[in-house]
Order: structure tokens, then C-alpha cells, then sequence
């Protein structure tokens, strides 16, 4: 009993982490209709930027962060302004393809670059034991990770429904036409989601990297908890890769649990696939472009 | 000119067989020889070049032909590894036994499958497979029944000739490519038409999109497994992540979208350009994907139907004229369709 | 009727082309060195001996290869400059090492070692470290019979592509391996439970069989949670069992990054057992810095290589611990062990191809079987399955002078030449 609360209260955290991995994909797949198959990878290279940066900042890893952040902006704008905008039109499968490409070109270069050696950024919470009692043991890590990404997502959350860019971004999603005849740029603002999707991406970035370090191809498995999350929760709902998070985590641990920890991963997997077939919508899908 | 025209008179359908057929029979006729004059390296590189047309053209019959765009095909070829190895190695059988084993286990599992992830469409699709075959790979290596992660040796793949190898992979190429020329000249072939221009209105009309997709994914996956097993006859060393690994994705994807996508020359040019990049980077590891990746790209963003595509749009240059364009490339659909019409006259 | 013509001149082209490349496909044979038939015509004209080797350059596997550019300059220097080079057919001439890459992937290092063979022509075939880099290329070496040598895998996993006709291994014995591990856990006061953590991989599950068998009958109890999948990254599962089961050992074969992250998690689910072997992750001590806080003192593995090995290499006339100094002294950092494999390799090449004085494939093959040479691992000859046990020894990661951390051997039951100190328990607890 002990063990089955504590894997339900580690899932539970570790799903936090997984919907700051997820949430930035929820926003560009949700809205724009595009399936970023380099979501993991560039979400892994900003580990790697905030790894190098703090190396070079004298082990700093909030300035390496946010250095990181905006560099991440900047290459969202180049992504999607010179590449995907120009397929976007032509249909969801080009813009894949696209994103697959760039997803392979930025692994191979980091491998190049980096070898394919283990990598992992600093954490002063690496062996910190929050809680222990005989019910429930919690890591600090784990809890520290949820914290964040809970406030990013209500942050999110606040950013889409109550400001003026937020309500251009909802009137992209609903409808191109009426939102462009409404004088929005969709092409601008196309950029300025995939700004925010990377931003996002890199907290995830910085808590995979401290919490479970990463290697130059690290990106893929990621992509599948990135899906896993919008998929469970509902494209374009920022609440919902919350919620789709936790449910990940949650199955994993508790497919751990009952059949054993070989079976991890593939019990996440199965509990995608099924709810993939039964509500392919998600949970809490709202902005969801036709 | 009279001889052209003898040569035209002996096709039932009247179709040319001029300068193209020629060239394609005395290509096929070299290539298949290559054993008896080229070294072992050349002989080792067909090989590869024949397995990666067959992949490419079976992922291109999916995604170029029937809409179907899959990131999930290596869990077919891990699927043929593995009986080969079980069937070879565990139980000491023979490997002609194995192929049929392979055949039988694919389309088993190809069908099963089809059920949840043909309830996906367009992209979801896409996942799907993709997650599909990631399941396939965690489950293998847990599985006790395969060694666990821990794979197999095909010992009896070692003492094969290089020749007979090759051959193999030159059947299973030729053959996949006369395969995808057969049913796009099928009924099925316009079906698939059909339904790339309107869907709906080839519903109506009577054309199972079920079903004529169903069939298409089963021909790939079953073809793809059985191709797996002569990769795996070559590379006679099994392991999970190996066998089920995205690489295999990624190669399909590359050599389909580089040749052209939609096409049947294509992937022949797509393959014959991926491997001997590679051979040819080989001491500089990772620059041939990354080279690979960027001319994907721009291919994509340039020329969306890949280099034979822009060939037949600029010359009119084709090998083989079942060509229909792509699924999913929306300017040049209408042009499409009319070739496709002069065609059928 | 003008584009007709140019369909027809682009299909005339195409043709062109596809000649000109089985051309150059076939001319290949002859354009290499002139190798590929009749190995006396070919021994003639020979310029040097080529040894290729099939290594991960890159991927998860390449911190094996860190110090193999190092070694091979430090002996084919000697061999090429000092020594003049091996004497071929009465003529002298100097080795050189062809690399290709197999990027840590079984299905890369095939096409890497067939394109050594089949392109290079390369006298002797190496492929090293992991069943990956070993079984693979040793059916390569079968399928073209070449030379073939491998090291650096269970010798028990590697014999499972057997029975060999080319291929040689200079791998380590699982079930030794085993045995020095428990030997050292015989030396410290414990409950006597072990928790297995493995994974599914080859290590894994050669593991779980070897320490079963030998620890039935003992007093020790096994725990075993279950295998995890390589690539894991959430523990708790697997930390919450083993703690509830209150193992003072934990038995783990893990990868780096797995191990990092257990070990990691260990700690903040506040569970640090008396004494863990980590076999496989955690052979170099930038990997044990690396796991932050000094976490990674006492932490007991099975070493491969180590420089208080009382041997010499033959061929350079060096101990190993005046190779590991020279290393250290010449690079950063601690000194890798894979440096003793690379070294005896060199050792047994220089001492089978001179013995064979030709460069004929049965001939190579048959100097190679023969060897009986000192080498950085002891005395190396092969045993009836084509194979050289090297050493494999419970040894211990103790804070050091020079770097964080030192090792020392601390069990060496197997192979007794080599002196142990006694092993210490780490200082957490194992709390129930």
C-alpha cells in the first residue's frame, strides 16, 4: 500500500516535468496545426546552450537560462519564418517532413559537435530528500520541477485568455481567413508562437537536464512524452498538458507498480495509444484547428 | 523507324517501349551480372542500394501513393530480423522457412495493428505508427521469449556467398518496384487516384478508402519485414534497438523525399544517393545525415516532389509512366491529373 | 517533338551514367592495392600491413575509444620508427590502423567492417567493446574469412556467435567477474541481501543468471525487483522496493546515464545502501566526479584494466603503471583502463606478425592462435574457444590525491597475481 502512494505522488510530480516538456508543443500542434517533429530536439538543444552558457558564466545557471531563452527566440523566428510558414499551407505532411529534417540536422550536428556523450546541467537539488515518512517519500528535485512548471502553465494559461496576444493567437487558431481579414498577421504571429513555444520548451530543457541529464539524441524520446502530453491533454489546451502530464506520469508509475519496471515505458506508451484511439481530440481539447 | 515501330507493335497496350524500357532492361541485366565483374566492395554496396529501393519504395507506396505517412515501418523490419534469428538460430530451420514465417508473422501483425491506428488520420496517423513501433521496441527487450534486449547472432547467415546475397537483395528490389508499378496499374492504383483527388467523392462513387488502404498497408508491411530479413541475412546480428531503431524511419523518409516523392524512379535514385553518401562520408560520421537533412528540407520547401519530380515537371522525363503525383502536394494536383488522364488514353 | 528529344537525351544520360558507375564499381577491385586475389602476388608488392578497425568513433560507446589515437601513436611509433617495422617476407614494413566508424550501432558496424574488408583489404579485422562492437564484426570477419580479433565483451555473450573459424576474442569471463564481486561483498559486514538492479541488455541478463547461480546455496539472499528498459530515467519504482526489502548491497548493471539518474534518486528518496557494484556505468572517474557531491566514494565495480597490475606490455618494455603515468602525464585527466586493451592488442599483433613473416590469411590466423606472450593483462594465450581471459577484478572508487576519486583493487580471488587492499562500506545507512 505504502509503495502504491508513493508511486501515485511520484507520478504525480514527475508528470510536472513532463507537461513542461509537453507544453510548448501543445501550443505550436494545437494552433497551428503543425506536427514539430523537432519539438524534442530543440528543446534538448537548449540543454545544451544552457549547459555551455553556464560553463561560461562562472556556473551560473539562471543567467545561463535565460541567455538561453532568448536565444531560443531567436532561432524559433528563423525556423519558422524562412521554413515552416513556407510549407505550412501546402498541408499538415510537408510541415512534418520539415520538422523531421530539421530534427535530424540539429542531433547530428549536436553529436558532432558534442559526441554523444552523457550530459547534465548543475542542481543544487541533485541529492535533497524533501520529505521522508513511512507512507510517502518525496524528492526534491521532483517537487521543485512541478512547482515550476505548475506556475509556467497558469503564467501560460493567463498569457492566452486575458491579453491582446493571446486573443490574436485564439483568433489564429479558430480561423486564418477571419483572423487575417481582421487585419492579424497570421505569419507574425505564427512566429511569435513558435517564440513562446521554444521559450517554454527550454524550461523543460533545464529541468530534463538537471533532473535526468540528456545525450545529442536525447530529443526523440522526449517528442513521444511531448505527444504523449498534448495528445492525453488535448491540443492547444495549456491546462490541459497539466493534466495530460499527470496522467502520463501516473501511468508509468503505476504500470511500474503492478507489472513491474521493465514495462515503464511501455505502459505510457499503450495508455497514449488507447486514449490516441479513443478520443484522438484529447481530454480538454478547445482551440483545436480544423 | 520501322524497327521502333516493330518494337511497339509487339506491346499489347501500345505503350512505347523505346529508349526507356531498353535502358531499364540493360540497367536490370548489369546490375543483376554484378557478382561475376565487380569487386566485393561494389557487390556489397548493390546490396545495400537494392535493399534501400525496396524500403523506399514500399514507404512511397504508403506515403506518395496512398496518403499514409508512417514513421512506424521499422517495426516490420525488426519484426523480419527477429524471425529470421528465431527461426535460424533458436530453432535451427532453414531460412527459406523464415521468409515465409516472416510473411505470415508481419501480416498478422500488420492487421492487427490497422485496427487502432487506421481509426487515426493525417498526422495522428503519423504518431500512431510511430508509437506503434517505439511499443514494439520497449517490448522486445523485455520480452523474454526474444533474449530480452540481449539479440542474436545469425550464425547461419555467415557462410552465405556474397552473390547469393546480392542476389537476394537485387530480387527483392526489382520485385518491389515491379510490385508498386502493378498496383498502381491495378484497380487498386485507381482507387488510390481516386481517393487523392476527392476522397469523398470516390466514397460515393464505391470505392472502399478502407479497405484499398488497409490493403496498401499490408502489400508495405509485409514487403518491408521480408526485406528486413535480407537486410538482417547481410547484417546477421539482432538486437532490439537496432532492429526497430527511428534510423530506419529516417533513411525510408530521406530516400523517398530526396528521389521524389510519388514517383517510382524516386526512391531508385533516392537509395542509390543515400547509400553512396554515406559510403562515401564515411569517415566523417554524422555529416551525411546532416547533409541528408538539409537537402530534405529544402527538397521540400524547393521541389516538393524531389529530384525525379522536378526532372518530369521541367523535361517531361520519366522511367516508368504510372506516375501520379504525390498525395499531398496541392498546386500541381490539377497537372497531375491531367497527365495521369493522357495517360490512360 | 523538343521535348521528346530531351526526354530521350536525359534517358541516354542516365544510361551514360549508370555504366560509368558500374564501371568504377568494378574497376574497384583493381584500383584498391592490387590485395584482393592470391595473397603471394599480393605480399610482393605490399606496402604496409593494414589493420582495420570497426570502432565506435561515436555514440554512447565511444569513451572507450578516448585513449585509442594515444596508444596507437605510442606503439606504432615504436613499432614503425624504433623497430623499422614486422618483417614481411623478408622485407620490412610498417602497420597502419584503417579506422570506420560503427557509431555504437550493430547494424553500422557491419557495414563498417565489410567496407574494411571488402574496400581496404585489410590484413587483420578489430572490433571492440560491447557485444555490439564484437559479435558484429566477428561475423563479418567469418563471412569474408579474414583474421579477425575482438575484445572487450563477455567472453560468454561473444561466444554466442560461435563456433568461430576467424574470429579471436581477448574478452573478460562473466562468471569470474562474478565471483570477485561477491568476494569482495564476503569481505564487508552486511545483512547479506542483495538487490539486483539490471537491465534487459546482454549484461543484464548474462548477470542476473551468473549471481543467481553462484549465490545459491550461500547465505545470501537475493532480491530481485524486476529488469528496467534501458533508457529508464524515473526510479521509484524500483529504489521504493529494494529500500521496503532493507538490501545493504545492491547489485547493479546499469549504463552511465542510468546510473546517474538511480543514483541520484537513491539519494533523494533517501535510500543509500551499505555497498553498491555498479558494473558496466561507472569505469571512469570523471563518471564518478561526475555524479556530483562525492556521492560516488566507495562505490565498488569490476575493474577491466588497472595500473597497479604487476605486468609489463612486451612490445613496449613499460609497466602498466609506467603506461597509466605516461598517459596521465601526457593528458588530462584520469588515466581510462581501456588503454590496457588497446596496448595488448598492439602486444599480440606485433608479436603474431612477426612469427608469421607473411602476410597469408591462414598464416596470420595461425600465429594469432599461437601466441603465448606477457602482455599488460599477464600471460595471454587462447583457450579451446578461440578466446584469451583477461582479468576482471572487484576493485573500489576511494577518494584520491591527484584526482576526486582513485581505485583500488580490492578482490582478486580469479586471478591471484594481482594484490587487493581490503574495501570500505559506504557511509549512509540503509534505512528501513
Amino acid at each position: 500500500m505504502e509503495l502504491f502512494v508513493q508511486s501515485l505522488v511520484s507520478g504525480l510530480l514527475l508528470g510536472g516535468l513532463y507537461a513542461a516538456v509537453g507544453v510548448g508543443l501543445s501550443l505550436v500542434f494545437g494552433i497551428m496545426g503543425l506536427t514539430n517533429i523537432a519539438h524534442g530536439c530543440l528543446m534538448i538543444l537548449s540543454s545544451f546552450f544552457i549547459m555551455v552558457f553556464a560553463r561560461h558564466m562562472s556556473g551560473s545557471v539562471v543567467a545561463a537560462f535565460i541567455l538561453t531563452v532568448l536565444v531560443m527566440c531567436v532561432i524559433g523566428a528563423l525556423l519558422q519564418g524562412v521554413l515552416i510558414n513556407r510549407v505550412l499551407a501546402k498541408g499538415p505532411e510537408p510541415a512534418l517532413l520539415v520538422t523531421f529534417g530539421v530534427a535530424i540536422v540539429i542531433w547530428n550536428v549536436l553529436q558532432l559537435i558534442f559526441g554523444a556523450d552523457f550530459k547534465s546541467i548543475p542542481s543544487p537539488m541533485a541529492s535533497v530528500n524533501a520529505v521522508n515518512t513511512r507512507w510517502v517519500v518525496i524528492s526534491g528535485e521532483y517537487l521543485f520541477n512541478f512547482a515550476v512548471s505548475a506556475a509556467l502553465i497558469l503564467v501560460l494559461h493567463l498569457v492566452i485568455q486575458k491579453t491582446l496576444f493571446g486573443r490574436a493567437i485564439r483568433a489564429a487558431a479558430s480561423n486564418v481567413v477571419a483572423a487575417e481579414l481582421m487585419g492579424i498577421n497570421t505569419g507574425r504571429t505564427y512566429i511569435y508562437i513558435m517564440c513562446l513555444a521554444l521559450a517554454t520548451g527550454s524550461v523543460g530543457g533545464l529541468l530534463v537536464g538537471q533532473t535526468f541529464g540528456f545525450y545529442s539524441y536525447s530529443g526523440m524520446s522526449y517528442l513521444i512524452i511531448a505527444f504523449g502530453v498534448v495528445v492525453i491533454g488535448g491540443m492547444g489546451s495549456i491546462i490541459g498538458t497539466l493534466l495530460g502530464g499527470v496522467i502520463l506520469g501516473v501511468a508509468q508509475l503505476l504500470g511500474a507498480y503492478f507489472f513491474g519496471s521493465g514495462v515503464q515505458i511501455l505502459v505510457g506508451y499503450l495508455t497514449l495509444l488507447t486514449l490516441l484511439t479513443l478520443r484522438p481530440r484529447g481530454l480538454l481539447g478547445n482551440m483545436t484547428r480544423e | 523507324m520501322t524497327a521502333k515501330r516493330a518494337l511497339h507493335s509487339l506491346v499489347p497496350n501500345g505503350k512505347s517501349l523505346g529508349v526507356k524500357t531498353f535502358a531499364v532492361l540493360v540497367a536490370a541485366v548489369a546490375s543483376a551480372l554484378l557478382p561475376l565483374y565487380g569487386s566485393d566492395y561494389a557487390v556489397s554496396i548493390g546490396l545495400l542500394i537494392f535493399s534501400y529501393i525496396s524500403l523506399g519504395q514500399m514507404w512511397n507506396l504508403l506515403a506518395g501513393y496512398s496518403g499514409l505517412v508512417s514513421l512506424g515501418q521499422q517495426a516490420f523490419i525488426g519484426i523480419g530480423a527477429y524471425t529470421l534469428a528465431k527461426v535460424t538460430t533458436v530453432y535451427g530451420q532453414s531460412i527459406a522457412l523464415s521468409f515465409f514465417v516472416t510473411a505470415v508473422c508481419a501480416a498478422a501483425f500488420a492487421f492487427v495493428i490497422s485496427f487502432p491506428i487506421f481509426k487515426l488520420s493525417g498526422v495522428y496517423f503519423t504518431i500512431g505508427t510511430w508509437i506503434v513501433s517505439e511499443s514494439a521496441l520497449v517490448f522486445f527487450r523485455n520480452w523474454k521469449f526474444v533474449n530480452f534486449d540481449a539479440g542474436y547472432n545469425i550464425v547461419a547467415a555467415y557462410k552465405i556467398p556474397m552473390g547469393a546475397l546480392y542476389l537476394g537483395s537485387f530480387v527483392i528490389g526489382v520485385v518491389s518496384v515491379a510490385l508498386v508499378f502493378l498496383i498502381l496499374r491495378s484497380k487498386i492504383g485507381l482507387a488510390l487516384m481516386a481517393m487523392r483527388d476527392n476522397p469523398g467523392a470516390a466514397e460515393a462513387r464505391g470505392v472502399y478508402l478502407y479497405r484499398t488502404k488497409l490493403v496498401c498497408f499490408l502489400i508495405s508491411s509485409v514487403y518491408i519485414a521480408v526485406t528486413g530479413v535480407v537486410l538482417y541475412l547481410n547484417i546477421a546480428y539482432v538486437k532490439p534497438g537496432a532492429t526497430f531503431g527511428i534510423d530506419w524511419a529516417v533513411s525510408m523518409v530521406f530516400i523517398v523525399v530526396i528521389g521524389g516523392i510519388g514517383t517510382i524512379e524516386g526512391p531508385i535514385l533516392g537509395a542509390v544517393i543515400y547509400v553512396i553518401l554515406r559510403q562515401y562520408l564515411y569517415n566523417f560520421p554524422g555529416i551525411s545525415m546532416i547533409l541528408l537533412g538539409a537537402v530534405a528540407v529544402t527538397v521540400i520547401l524547393l521541389a516538393p516532389k524531389g529530384i525525379m519530380g522536378a526532372l518530369h515537371g521541367r523535361f517531361g522525363f520519366e522511367l516508368f509512366s504510372v506516375r501520379r503525383t504525390a498525395a499531398f502536394d496541392g498546386p500541381d494536383r490539377e497537372e497531375g491529373a491531367r497527365i495521369s488522364v493522357k495517360q490512360r488514353r | 517533338m523538343k521535348k521528346l528529344k530531351k526526354r530521350k537525351l536525359i534517358a541516354a544520360l542516365l544510361c551514360v551514367l549508370f555504366a560509368i558507375m558500374l564501371a568504377a564499381c568494378g574497376g574497384g577491385s583493381n584500383g584498391g592495392d592490387g590485395g584482393s586475389d592470391g595473397n603471394a602476388d599480393a605480399a610482393a608488392d605490399r606496402e604496409e600491413i593494414l589493420v582495420g578497425f570497426a570502432a565506435p568513433l561515436t555514440g554512447p560507446l565511444a569513451i572507450f575509444m578516448a585513449p585509442t589515437p594515444w596508444v596507437e601513436t605510442l606503439c606504432l611509433d615504436y613499432i614503425n620508427n624504433e623497430l623499422g617495422g614486422i618483417e614481411i617476407d623478408g622485407k620490412k614494413l610498417p602497420v597502419r590502423v584503417i579506422y570506420a566508424d560503427t557509431e555504437s550501432d550493430s547494424n553500422k558496424a557491419v557495414e563498417a567492417a565489410t567496407k574494411l574488408v571488402t574496400e581496404n583489404k585489410v590484413d587483420i579485422l578489430v572490433g571492440a567493446w560491447t557485444p555490439v562492437g564484437t559479435n558484429t564484426v566477428s561475423a563479418v570477419g567469418e563471412r569474408y574469412s579474414v583474421p579477425t580479433f575482438s575484445f572487450g565483451a563477455p567472453e560468454e555473450s561473444w561466444l554466442e556467435g560461435g563456433p568461430y573459424e576467424w574470429s579471436m576474442g581477448m574478452q573478460f569471463n562473466y562468471d569470474k567477474l562474478c565471483t570477485d564481486v561477491v568476494n569482495m561483498w564476503d569481505k564487508l559486514d552486511t545483512n547479506k541481501k542483495v538487490g539486483f538492479v539490471f537491465d534487459t541488455d546482454v549484461d543484464g541478463t548474462v548477470g542476473r543468471e551468473t549471481y543467481t547461480r553462484l549465490l545459491e546455496g550461500t547465505d545470501y539472499e537475493i532480491f530481485d525487483p524486476g529488469a528496467y528498459t534501458i533508457g529508464n530515467n524515473d526510479f521509484t519504482s524500483m529504489i521504493s522496493k529494494l529500500k521496503d526489502a532493507g538490501c545493504d548491497i545492491v547489485c547493479a548493471d546499469m549504463i552511465t546515464p542510468d546510473f546517474t539518474i538511480f543514483w541520484k534518486q537513491c539519494y533523494q528518496y533517501g535510500y543509500v545502501p551499505k555497498v553498491c557494484t555498479i558494473n558496466k556505468g561507472m569505469h571512469y572517474e570523471d563518471l564518478v566526479e561526475n555524479l556530483g557531491g562525492g556521492t560516488g566514494n566507495g562505490l565498488t565495480f569490476s575493474a577491466l584494466w588497472d595500473k597497479n597490475y604487476p605486468f609489463s606490455s612486451s612490445l613496449l618494455g613499460m609497466t602498466c603503471m609506467e603506461i597509466a603515468d605516461k598517459w596521465e602525464a601526457e593528458n588530462e585527466g584520469f588515466y581510462p583502463y581501456s588503454i590496457g586493451y588497446d596496448v595488448a592488442m598492439y602486444d599480440i599483433f606485433h608479436d603474431a606478425l612477426s612469427r608469421a613473416g607473411t602476410l597469408d590469411k591462414e598464416a596470420v590466423r595461425q600465429a594469432i592462435l599461437d601466441t603465448n606472450i606477457d602482455t599488460v593483462f599477464g600471460n595471454l594465450s587462447f583457450n579451446g574457444n578461440r578466446c584469451m581471459q583477461v582479468p576482471a577484478i572487484g576493485t573500489q572508487w576511494v577518494p584520491g590525491d591527484k584526482f576526486e576519486f582513485d581505485k583500488v583493487v580490492v578482490a582478486s580471488d580469479t586471478f591471484p597475481a594481482i594484490p587487493a587492499h581490503e574495501p570500505f562500506i559506504i557511509p549512509g545507512t540503509t534505512q528501513n
